[in-house]
This record gives structure tokens, sequence and C-alpha cells, in this order.
């Protein structure tokens, strides 16, 4: 029994014991420091930073520390840290071959932190696909569609495609094409529209509201209505100015044509039938 | 002050009310009721069509309608014992107003111009000695507008239905509206061209006149010479085409520090 104890002292009082508990204690309260050092410098900084760059500024300042007290705590317990980073530096060659995609993100993950084409909450459309944005991230870029789906979008597809951007700026415009029949007054025309833009309160007064004449169509007179109102409100002054449009053309008599087809009989077909209508 | 008998077109106080009676106001295009049931605030809206319209009716205490039309929208506030006092007051709108002149005119070179504008109310009601505020709205939902040198830069303003006037005897007092006057002057060395003007109402406070109508302090503007930028200052006082108003209450926001060197583009244009 007291070899037992005697051999149970020796171990703990080892010095191999002493440093394997140093190494235990630099890494926990190193780590904890390193999560403490890093969300601190986040705090100071986040009046300077958008989200995204302070995530970066997170994740970085942490994994940085954390490989110092990794390192540290290693060299506590005996290890030999230049072997250590030789082979570190096989293991990185290694894994960089087998993960190349991976750090083709992380680096187009570090051009769109730095170039801010959107920031979080914005709405965009990459390739087919629109949503707001959720998080950008070092690998991916995630979306919320509007039928509530989430997308994850490599940061490399992202840095290669065209990206569309609709609520960076405050104001938006709505563009809506609206064919009148020929017999119309387009003065008339435009003077209803206008009215219409004016009697919207989403719709804002200045920019005014453009009309622009696109051409004599199959069985209408194009024309394009456009009108400005704040990002938020695109969606409600899309709905309710289409309406109103339908409304007021409808009041003022004002004929949105169907198309129409004047049909060529040849002499090879019947006549058409003709009712002949005797006025009083 | 509870209720009103005389004929001015004073909307604005601290009524009592008993349980299951209402209050109802009429104020220009806007008709609102505020009820105060066993334990809770209802308050229904309904609005018009027509901006400009200027009749004025108060009723207090009346029996709430059985039946609100249609197109009344009422919000509840439940309380588990509902305060005894509403407490009704006139309010500017949170953003800047866009004015346009009648016709656009020219403030010629070292020349001062006074310029008269009305801008739209709206009202804040409250409840209990702790006023908690139950809703602040608009009595007609004015257009949004943008006012800035681009479509990128700028700031988002109310356009204003009625015009600018240079002569106070063309404004229209109307219950809902509230009159401003802007002395304008151009200190620099070239005519400038009024087309709008971007009026910031949230820094203004109220006042009453003798006729029961409301106006606010007046603003000065002014169009420096060189590159040196427009300044532009709030009288502490009710100005003096009021005859002596008395204040109803204090701005929306405190006017801004940078407001004195706000750029000219976001002033006038």
């Amino acid at each position: 029994m007291s070899e037992i104890w005697s051999s149970l002292i020796e171990f703990f009082t080892a010095e191999r014991f002493i440093s394997l508990v140093r190494a235990f204690t630099i890494l926990i309260i190193g780590l904890f420091l390193a999560r403490l050092i890093s969300t601190s410098l986040v705090r100071i900084l986040s009046k300077h930073t958008s989200a995204q760059q302070s995530m970066l500024i997170k994740r970085v300042s942490f994994y940085l520390l954390a490989v110092l007290i990794v390192m540290s705590s290693l060299k506590e317990m005996g290890f030999q840290l230049g072997f250590l980073l030789g082979a570190a530096g096989i293991f990185t060659v290694a894994i960089g071959f087998a993960s190349q995609t991976s750090a083709s993100n992380v680096i187009s993950g570090l051009f769109l932190i730095a170039e801010k084409p959107f920031i979080v909450g914005d709405v965009i459309k990459v390739g087919d696909t629109v949503g707001v944005v959720l998080a950008i991230e070092l690998v991916s870029v995630k979306l919320r569609t509007f039928d509530n789906a989430l997308v994850r979008i490599p940061n490399e597809s992202i840095v290669k495609s065209q990206i569309f951007n609709y609520t960076h700026f405050p104001i938006r415009r709505i563009d809506i094409e609206i064919g009148v029949a020929y017999k119309e007054d387009i003065a008339k025309v435009r003077e209803v529209l206008m009215e219409v833009a004016d009697r919207n309160p989403l719709c804002l007064e200045e920019p005014l509201p453009l009309i622009i004449f696109k051409g004599y169509g199959d069985s209408s007179i194009d024309l394009l209505f456009c009108a400005w109102c704040k990002k938020e409100n695109y969606l409600l002054l899309v709905n309710s100015i289409k309406e109103e449009v339908k409304k007021a053309f409808d009041e003022k008599g004002i004929e949105i044509p169907f198309p129409h087809r004047t049909l060529y009989t040849g002499s090879v077909t019947e006549p058409f039938p003709i009712t002949i209508v005797n006025n009083p | 002050m509870n209720p009103k008998t005389d004929n001015k077109p004073v909307w604005w106080g601290k009524f009592s009310l008993s349980e299951d009676q209402a209050g109802m106001w009429r104020i220009g295009p806007c008709k609102f009721w505020v009820e105060r049931l066993s334990n809770e605030w209802r308050i229904t809206c309904l609005n018009n069509d027509d901006p400009l319209e200027d009749t004025f009716e108060m009723k207090l205490p009346v029996s709430p309608p059985a039946e609100y039309e249609s197109a009344a929208k009422t919000t509840r506030f439940g309380m588990s014992k509902p305060a005894e006092h509403v407490i009704i007051t006139p309010a500017l709108a949170d953003r800047s107003v866009v004015i346009r002149p009648e016709i656009p005119f020219y403030i010629l070179q070292g020349q001062k111009v006074d310029f008269f504008v009305d801008s739209p109310l709206w009202v804040k009601i409250e409840v209990g000695e702790h006023r908690v505020l139950l809703q602040n709205f608009p009595v007609y939902q004015p257009s949004d507008t943008w006012f800035g040198p681009s479509t990128m830069e700028g700031e988002f303003c109310y356009a204003n239905r009625v015009r600018g006037r240079l002569k106070l005897e063309e404004i229209i007092f109307r219950p809902h509206r509230a009159v401003t006057v802007v002395h304008l002057r151009n200190r620099s060395e070239k005519s400038v061209f009024l087309e709008r003007l971007s009026l910031p109402v949230p820094n203004l406070a109220l006042y009453e006149d003798k006729d029961g109508y409301l106006w606010t302090q007046s603003v000065a503007l002014e169009i420096m010479a060189g590159d040196k930028p427009s300044s532009l200052r709030f009288n502490q006082k009710a100005p003096s085409e009021s005859q002596g108003a008395k204040l109803v209450c204090g701005p929306r926001q405190k006017p801004e520090e940078n407001i004195m060197t706000r750029v000219m583009h976001y002033l006038i244009s």
C-alpha cells in the first residue's frame, strides 16, 4: 500500500506531470482569454466595421491567438516545435492540394468582404436566385429566398457572377408596361397616369414619374410608366399602382386592348357572313 | 378644457372619459374616435381622399357608434385599469416637408423675401398621468418624396400638397395644418431660383394664435456668398405675424448642431 502511495506521490511531483498541468492551464486560460480578446476587439471596432468585417476580425484574431496558445502549450509539454512546424508544413501542402475549392472560396470571401457589393439584409439576385442576405461567411453566402428557403452560394460562384443588389440605394424605380388602344389620346393617358402617381402616397413625388412612348405594338400603343418609391415600399407600390391604373383607365374610359388579329380571307375561303342592321 | 364650447378649431388638450364613453374628432380629412372601455382603449380612424378639406368637429363625450364604416381602421390597447384621461396633442411631420412655391421665383442677389408655407399635422394620442403614447398618426398621409442632388444621395421627405405663397393673406388657415414663415435672404453674388424648399419641420415647435390656428416659429435661411454653406436658423418664439401665439408643444427633435451648415442643395433646389 505504502508503495502505491509513494509511487503516486512520485508521479504527481514529477516534473513531467507539473509541466503537463502547466500546459493544460495555459491552454484553458489562453483559449478563454483569446475568446475574450476577440469579442472585445469586435465590440471596440463595431462602430467602424460592417457585420461581416466584425465576423472576420473576430475569427482571425481568435485563431491567431489560439495557434500561439496551442504552440506554447505544446512547448510546455516538451514537444520540439521545429519538427512540429515542419510536419505541419507538409500537412498543409497536402491539405492545400486536397482543398483547392475551399481555399478559393475563402479567398473569394475575403474579396467580397473587402469590396462590399452587398451587406447582410440586402436583397440580391445571383444567377436566378433572388433573396435576402442572411450571412456572408468565409466560404459561402447564405440567402433566404422569398418562399423561405435557405440557399447557400459558394463565394467563388458569387465573385464570378453578376450580382444585382436591389436595396443598395435608398430609392427604387418600378417600370410598368401599359398598352392602350390606338384610338386613345396619349396626352389624356399621360395625365391619368400622372394623377394615379400623385394620389398614391407611396409613389415619390420627386424624382418625377416618367412615361416613355415605347412604340407601336401589334394591338396597342405601348407605354412604359416608371414611378419611384422607397426601397421598402417596392412590393406595396407595384401591387397598389397597377390596380389603381386599371381602375383609373376604367373610370376615364381608356381601353387596354386585347391582342387584335386582322384575318385575310383569300379567294379559296368562304366570305364572312355579314348582318345588315337598319338604323331608324 | 373639457369639452370645448367656443368656435375655435382647437382639438387638442386633456379630456376625461368615463367607462364606455368615447370622444369624436373630425379634423379636416380625418375623423377619429377614442373609446374608453373596461379594460382597453380603442382608437378608430377614418380618412377621406381630400387632403384640403377643412371641416372641424369635436364631440365629447359621445356613445361610440354601434358599427363603424368598413373603411375605418380600429386599433385596440389592452390595459388592466385604463386611465381616466386622454391627451390629444398636435405634432408636425416626422420628416422634412418639401414645399414648392405657387410659381417658382428668383431671389435676387442681396434681397430678402418672406415665404409663407403651411404643412400637415399629426395627431398624438396619449393616456394617463404618465402620458403613455397610444398612437401618432397624420391627419392625412402625405406623399413621400426624395430631396437630393441624385437618386443615390439625398433624404426622404414628405411632399406638401399646398404651394407656398409670398403673401400671408393668400394662406388659407386650416385646423389640420400649421403655418411657417420662412425668411429667405440671398447674400450670394448671383440670383437663386427657388423651385423647392425642404423645411425641417421635426425641429419646429407649435404655437396657437388667438383664433385657435397653429403656427410654427419662423425660420431664417441665408444663402451665403462664395463657397460658404447656407445657414438655417430657428427663431425661439412665435412669429410676429401670429400676434402673440402661445406655445402648444415643443419640436419632435432637437435641432442638430450642424443644421447651421447644411449644404444648400439639401434646402433649396
